[in-house]
């Protein structure tokens, strides 16, 4: 699943530690998530929706979703 | 290994606790095969066997205790991926040494080291992971 968690933090001026911290997990999970290698739960992509005041959809992307819009 | 990680700051203190409880079971499990090789009496050695089955299954407990508390999902993860991995080197361990021990000539291993090689491939394997999320 691709997401602009990394454009979003950018824009924050956040490191990674520190989404970390405002999420309540681990650097490493914050990390996984960014590079597509874990997809997290349901409560934690709606804790990063409303950390980033954002809908799901904004921040995650299924694959092969692009496009699709409209459909 | 266990050591080292109980006092690692990076754990949190939940995670930290349960790294000690479990290798507190872990000597447990060290001093029985301390007392079967060394100059034990033999009733006590026979009480002793039946200790390594305590250890192991406040293992499960701890190990289940620790999941159900660990918020963090992807950790969560890794530390179900690397039992799994415990799991099965321990089962291949198993095969392998029956297999050498079936010679009678062979060396013959006490099934007390099959929690030795789970710890140290959950160890290994959980370790392996977090270098690769980082």
């Amino acid at each position: 699943m691709k997401n602009r968690l990394r454009v979003l933090r950018a824009e924050r001026n956040w490191s990674q530690a520190d989404l970390a911290e405002r999420l309540q997990v681990s650097r490493q999970s914050v990390n996984a998530i960014e590079t597509g290698r874990f997809d997290p739960s349901l409560p934690l992509a709606f804790k990063l929706a409303k950390l980033f005041d954002a809908r799901i959809e904004e921040i995650f992307e299924a694959e092969g979703e692009e496009g699709t819009e409209g459909i | 290994m266990v050591f080292f990680a109980c006092r690692n700051r990076n754990f949190s203190p939940m995670q930290r606790r349960s790294l000690a409880k479990f290798g507190s079971l872990m000597l447990l499990a060290v001093a029985h095969w301390a007392a079967e090789h060394g100059t034990v009496a033999k009733s006590l050695v026979m009480v002793l066997d039946l200790l390594p089955a305590f250890p192991i299954m406040m293992m499960i407990l701890v190990v289940s205790q620790y999941l159900t508390r660990e918020t963090d999902e992807f950790i969560r993860l890794l530390v179900m991926r690397s039992l799994l991995w415990g799991i099965g080197a321990t089962m291949v361990a198993d095969v392998v040494l029956a297999a050498v021990g079936s010679d009678p000539r062979g060396l013959h291993f006490s099934v007390v080291f099959n929690i030795d090689v789970f710890v140290v491939t959950v160890g290994v394997a959980m370790r392996v992971q977090l270098w690769r999320a980082q």
